[in-house]
């Protein structure tokens, strides 16, 4: 473990009765970094956050937040971390406001943060409304709100952004990115390669409790981009898709002195692509 | 395990709230006000003595109040995933747990008081020491039984089912122990008729303090909270 490792796993398996949750994992996290676990329902995103966040015990290997072994964590951890899940829950019969007074209190925040919170997640004209009347968005951002209203060290993001609109989904992201940059050192499940794309700085590929492949987004897509193609729209509308050799080379090159060329765009894969080859199965 | 004063504080202040805008729990507290007051008005009072209708009324509202004040919160929170943020967010077991059961507590006093008036009871009639000890304790009681009930369940609906039972056996056996002489001793041995007994011979004959009583009740608290320490160590508030 390096001294900017905020989150350390080392060999992290997990069996259940009748299944391996989690198997032999090993990532670090650093401080503003954005880690992803890009995986589809149940590939164990969620289990290795339970692991990490004390709420479930490993079977194997070995684990550590901020420093303290997960087998060590205690209730005074949680003043240094956030939790955003896709079922966290709200007060529904208390205010906007209040939902995040109760924690306020709690973990012994000034008073004025709530305000300042609010103001940040486009909340704070509902902060007299009822928890229980917002809209799903509303709630997601309440809920994120309410995960870094203590200034986290570290954050964990289950799906925080899951089925929720477009708009909404952006907000979210700006918020996320934001706090990276804060020096936030985030972990983010997603089965979203989108939401990956943009977020992570590094993310690991998850299969049935396996990383199965680890970088950036780009060394991903990068690696498994074999058959170099490029995409081009031609000045007459047609669109032509070329492996690349001399001849395609000579082509565009006659395209772009004529002019005739419009766009030409890189074929490598998706994230989706990617994982489809790495597992043989979809990002659903 | 430490405490925090100001994480019990701020569990008190969400519990307090959370009593009071919940009407399945307000339910047991308001029905013993209503049925004692609507029994007082409208029934001989040859019948409906002072002494039954606060017996019915502590009943309502220390047995059947403090089961539902422990359990339907504590299911409530399961339910819409709020235990689980909240345990996640540095309050421990011990915080959650004393921070939640004296807003239950102050409750089932302040309604125990008010209920000697609106039975038409002289509060010089009252012992008052051991008519609040009494019936503070088999609140208690009634409330960790009520978290015993929390912790197996995963809903308020389930919470409810498991509590309907117990909640008739608590009730049901001291209001009719004086159909046979069986269950007036089945009911001698339970902290609900125990607190019934008592409240009727302060009223009618002069009260002084017995061993059996304090026995049942002492009995009674304890094994409530040896069983639910069990089930807490077992399973948590909120176990996977």
């Amino acid at each position: 473990m390096t001294q900017t490792d905020l989150i350390n796993v080392q060999h992290l398996s997990k069996h259940f009765k009748d299944h391996s949750a989690l198997k032999d994992l090993s990532f670090s996290i650093k401080a503003g970094e954005i880690f992803g676990f890009l995986g589809p329902s149940g590939a164990g995103k969620t289990t290795t956050i339970k692991i990490l966040t004390g709420q479930l015990k490993q079977t194997t290997g070995s684990a550590s937040v901020l420093g303290v072994p997960i087998e060590k964590i205690n209730e005074a951890i949680y003043e240094q971390i956030g939790i955003v899940t896709h079922n966290s829950g709200l007060y529904d019969k208390l205010s906007v406001y209040k939902n995040l007074e109760i924690f306020a209190k709690l973990l012994g925040i000034n008073k004025s943060r709530i305000d300042e919170i609010l103001k940040r997640v486009g909340l704070f004209e509902d902060r007299n409304k009822a928890a229980g009347k917002l809209s799903q968005g509303m709630r997601q951002r309440l809920v994120l709100a309410r995960a870094v209203l203590h200034k986290p060290k570290v954050l964990f993001l289950d799906e925080p952004a899951s089925g929720l609109d477009p708009s909404t989904q952006i907000e979210i992201h700006r918020l996320i990115i934001e706090l990276k940059n804060n020096g936030t050192a985030i972990f983010l499940t997603t089965h979203n390669m989108e939401e990956a794309d943009k977020l992570c700085d590094h993310l690991a590929l998850l299969n049935d409790g396996k990383i199965v492949e680890t970088g950036t987004p780009r060394e991903l897509r990068l690696n498994h981009n074999k058959k170099k193609r490029y995409k081009i729209l031609l000045k007459n509308n047609e669109e032509v898709t070329l492996s690349q050799s001399m001849e395609t080379t000579q082509k565009i090159n006659w395209w772009m002195t004529s002019n005739e060329l419009v766009t030409i765009h890189s074929c490598e894969p998706t994230l989706e692509t990617v994982f489809l080859e790495v597992t043989g199965r979809k990002l659903i | 395990m430490n405490l925090s004063l100001r994480k019990i504080n701020a569990i008190f202040q969400l519990k307090l709230q959370s009593i009071i805008t919940n009407v399945s729990i307000m339910v047991a507290p308001m029905l013993a006000v209503g049925f004692v007051l609507i029994m007082k008005i409208s029934m001989p009072k040859e019948v409906m003595t002072g002494a039954f209708l606060l017996g019915f009324g502590v009943l309502f509202n220390a047995i059947m109040g403090g089961i539902m004040t422990g359990s339907y919160p504590l299911a409530e929170e399961k339910e819409k995933n709020t235990l689980r943020v909240l345990m996640t967010s540095s309050v421990n077991g011990a915080e959650f747990i004393i921070g939640s059961i004296i807003p239950s507590i102050i409750m089932i006093i302040i309604v125990n008081i008010i209920l000697v008036p609106i039975a038409g009871v002289s509060m010089d009639k009252i012992n008052w020491p051991i008519y609040l000890i009494y019936t503070t304790l088999s609140g208690f009681i009634s409330i960790l039984i009520g978290y015993i009930i929390g912790i197996y369940s995963k809903n308020q609906m389930q919470a409810g089912n498991l509590s309907m039972p117990i909640l008739l056996i608590f009730t049901m056996t001291p209001m009719f122990q004086m159909i046979n002489k069986t269950i007036q001793n089945i009911a001698s041995y339970t902290y609900s008729g125990t607190i019934i007994n008592f409240i009727n011979n302060m009223l009618t004959i002069k009260y002084t303090v017995d061993f059996k009583d304090i026995t049942v009740l002492m009995t009674w608290l304890i094994l409530s909270i040896i069983v639910f320490i069990y089930a807490y160590s077992k399973h948590g508030l909120d176990s996977e």
